[in-house]
């Protein structure tokens, strides 16, 4: 329900822009300001993000092999050479699953920081294609609230993460708030997500007074890599 | 219409993406249902996951750390038993139904050896699914038969015997199917005997009681082409049309330099007569090379068991008959009966000669009980005390009803544990003292004697409390689980020690692991989730 309810947040958002990009598009279609980074070099987006995820680790959280994310960043274009661009930002994905395993509740949040290296260029001043590399590191943090445990079992752990992918984005809006340009872009892309992997020994989540001597649930190891794809929107200014 | 065609597309891939699932179903499969099917080996406590069609082998080590070994066990679990000496786990499975593929599996008993340094299992394929088993004390076979319960086929055949030679791989001769010639009965209870000196030579025999009869089958013939027959004795007393229905049976070798002399010895449910088999030679032509010679003795009351029992007057049968406060001694060849007046009516029987210090002369002694009144315990000396042969009953002063007996194994075998049904109290009998140490219990208790025999484990099913009850200085140690009691298994570790696994069968079961050679809570290990593992 978690995930529906991100989804369904992220669909509105999209749409309340696109409702507004069409109104500033009808109004100034023949104004529409320059797109070039040399004019509006920040950027912030976000987006969603969906990664597939094949790690035998993964099953106990989901029940369909998938990750949903919410993607927030912000880079700015640092050398802007004719079409290419050269950009670099930082970038959050958060996001999560749940699921049961063996009739217990189980559940796992992922915080990925990454620092994005976007080479874009230019087939029109509305249209840039551009491909990434975005090493980072992931925070992973997994519960299995399990009958016979004396607390929820638990494992966190930060791993170290990267990204590869490719896309395009299209600037379907711009305007100005009082002299500066802005321009609204719709972006997609696809990639090859990894991430170290992580052993699922979980321990129940007991105060560290607790004096009991508890043994771990050995889940298997996780591998959050795979392909991923996400949407999104971005403004540059 | 084109800024609604941007969310319809995202939920539309998001649709299909939550469509995806390629997750194994195990995750998806609940945890086997309570009660935990779990049992104890003498180096492994094994919990059944039936649903995953697994077994689990949990084997303690130092620093209570628990091993955990998966193996394969058939589909759908009917029922399960640990050999008598504690080195095996036998699984009876009724495959899958309907069988649709050639994947899915025949019924089949799987035997998990818990022996080695590694627990293995092998699993043995039977045409129909049966559900009771029969075990060998001897570890050569395992017989496998309908029983009494519920069908677990369309078509069933009751009188099938599926017998297992547990040392021969499973194959096309192993198992042998036997179906018994039926009168109307189906087999009830079986008995593997003791090699008996037969007059064509050592036998092992089935013995096999019906609801109505008793069969005996040759086991060192039960694989010939063509077998040969059992034999079957039809029960009735000789004066009425009655059915008398088999309540069990004893066995006896006799004298071992004798061969016509092995018997054994039945008692019914609704007859005051005791019927006794003595195997003796066959004629000829016969298929079998003995035969029974039956012999019916009125003993004057409805029998609770049976023992063959060496008094001062020789070999008796001794038949307890609590409706008359008494027992009653059949000397076998004559059938003459003498009546042994006890004070409470005793139930049950134990043999106890040769630890407890008695039993001079080869005659027996025996520890008397009954579960369903009080009167506690009693030794009853078979031989002649104070010129009075058969008289000596002692009893020892316990108040409380005696449920059942546990016996203790080396290096107390002197030492029997009462389990009463009070829920205040129970005993350690020491039989070379004749003593019996109460203890006593805040709640009901379920005991367990360790296998190393020197420790006994007290708990309350289903709650937290746990003691160890050291048996040579009854010393008792208590001790605390945070989950609620299940099953308690003293196991032997690699190392030498021992190792007590306390499981609680909540959710995907759990463990807490004491060192059993000093068990300290503090020093206990908790593990959650096992079941979890291994997926």
């Amino acid at each position: 329900m978690k995930r529906v309810r991100k989804v369904l947040a992220v669909c509105s958002f999209v749409v309340a822009l696109l409702g507004a990009s069409s109104t500033a598009v009808a109004q100034d279609a023949s104004t529409r300001p320059p797109s070039s980074p040399d004019v509006t070099p920040w950027e912030a987006h976000m987006g969603y993000r969906g990664t597939f995820v094949e790690s035998p680790g993964f099953n106990p959280f989901s029940t369909n092999d998938y990750l949903p994310q919410f993607t927030l960043g912000a880079s700015r274009a640092l050398f802007p050479t004719g079409r290419f661009t050269l950009a670099a930002g930082l970038s959050w994905d958060y996001g999560g699953t749940d699921a049961t395993a063996r009739g217990a509740s189980t559940g796992l949040t992922v915080d990925r920081f990454t620092v994005p290296l976007t080479l874009r260029y230019a087939l029109w001043r509305w249209l840039h294609v551009f491909v990434t590399i975005a090493p980072g590191v992931t925070y992973a943090s997994a519960h299995v609230d399990e009958a016979s445990a004396p607390a929820s079992l638990v494992k966190t752990s930060w791993m170290p993460s990267g990204d590869a992918s490719a896309g395009a984005r299209w600037a379907f809006a711009d305007t100005h708030v009082g002299p500066y340009p802005i321009v609204f872009w719709l972006t997609a892309e696809g990639g090859y997500a990894w991430t170290a992997p992580m052993q699922l020994s979980m321990s129940p989540d007991l105060p560290s007074s607790d004096p009991r001597q508890t043994a771990t649930t050995d889940l298997g190891s996780l591998a959050m890599n795979g392909g991923f794809g996400r949407l999104g929107v971005s403004v540059s200014f | 219409m084109r800024t609604l065609a941007y969310p319809a597309c995202l939920a539309t891939i998001a649709a299909s993406i939550a469509a995806c699932s390629n997750r194994p179903g195990s995750w998806d499969t609940p945890p086997p249902a309570q009660p935990l099917n779990a049992y104890g080996l003498s180096s492994a406590a094994i919990v059944l996951d039936d649903p995953l069609h697994r077994a689990v082998a949990l084997r303690p080590r130092a620093g209570q750390t628990l091993d955990r070994t998966e193996l394969p066990i058939g589909h759908q679990l009917l029922s399960a038993q640990v050999s008598p000496d504690l080195s095996r786990l036998f699984v009876l499975s009724a495959g899958d139904a309907p069988r649709r593929s050639t994947k899915d599996q025949y019924p089949s008993l799987t035997v998990i050896d818990g022996s080695g340094a590694t627990p293995s299992s092998q699993r043995y394929e039977m045409a129909e699914p049966l559900s009771n088993l029969a075990i060998d004390p001897e570890g050569h076979w395992v017989a496998a038969f309908a029983g009494s319960g519920n069908a677990t086929s369309f078509v069933e055949n009751p009188n099938e015997i599926v017998l297992f030679d547990l040392t021969k791989p499973p194959g096309s001769s192993n198992p042998i199917s036997r179906t018994i010639r039926s009168f109307g009965g189906t087999p009830q209870r079986l008995l593997f005997t003791p090699t008996l000196h037969l007059p064509a030579g050592p036998r092992r025999l089935l013995v096999i009681e019906t609801d109505r009869d008793v069969s005996l089958l040759d086991l060192d013939h039960a694989a010939d082409n063509p077998p040969r027959p059992e034999i079957t004795v039809r029960l009735t007393n000789g004066s009425d049309t009655r059915i008398l229905t088999p309540a069990g049976a004893v066995v006896d070798d006799g004298d071992p330099t004798r061969t016509d002399d092995a018997r054994v010895a039945v008692w019914t449910q609704n007859d005051t007569n005791v019927i006794t088999l003595q195997l003796a030679p066959s004629a000829q032509g016969s298929p079998n090379d003995f035969e029974p010679v039956i012999n019916l003795t009125d003993v004057g009351g409805l029998p609770s068991q049976l023992e063959f029992v060496h008094t001062d007057g020789g070999l008796r049968v001794a038949a307890l008959v609590p409706s008359l406060t008494s027992a009653v001694l059949v000397e076998p060849d004559t059938s003459v009966t003498e009546a042994v007046q006890f004070p409470a009516a005793y139930g049950s029987l134990a043999i106890v000669t040769g630890v407890t210090g008695s039993g001079a002369g080869g005659t027996d002694v025996a520890l008397l009980w009954n579960a369903n009144s009080s009167g506690g315990v009693a030794f009853w000396t078979l031989g002649v005390t104070a010129g009075q042969p058969y008289r000596s009953v002692e009893v020892l002063g316990i108040s409380d009803d005696v449920q059942s007996v546990l016996d203790v194994p080396n290096p107390h075998p002197e030492l029997k544990v009462l389990e009463t049904k009070s829920a205040s109290a129970f005993y350690v009998l020491d039989l070379s003292t004749r003593t019996a140490a109460p203890l006593e219990t805040m709640s009901s208790a379920t005991v367990t004697v360790s296998p190393d025999g020197r420790r006994a484990w007290a708990f309350e099913p289903h709650a937290s409390e746990l003691a160890a009850l050291d048996l040579s200085t009854l010393h008792p140690v208590p001790l605390y689980v945070d989950r609620p009691i299940d099953a308690v298994f003293d196991v032997a570790r690699d190392d030498g020690g021992r190792g007590l696994v306390v499981l609680d069968g909540d959710g995907n079961v759990g463990a807490t692991v004491f060192d059993a050679l000093s068990p300290d809570t503090a020093t206990s290990r908790l593990y959650s989730g096992l079941l979890l593992e291994g997926l």
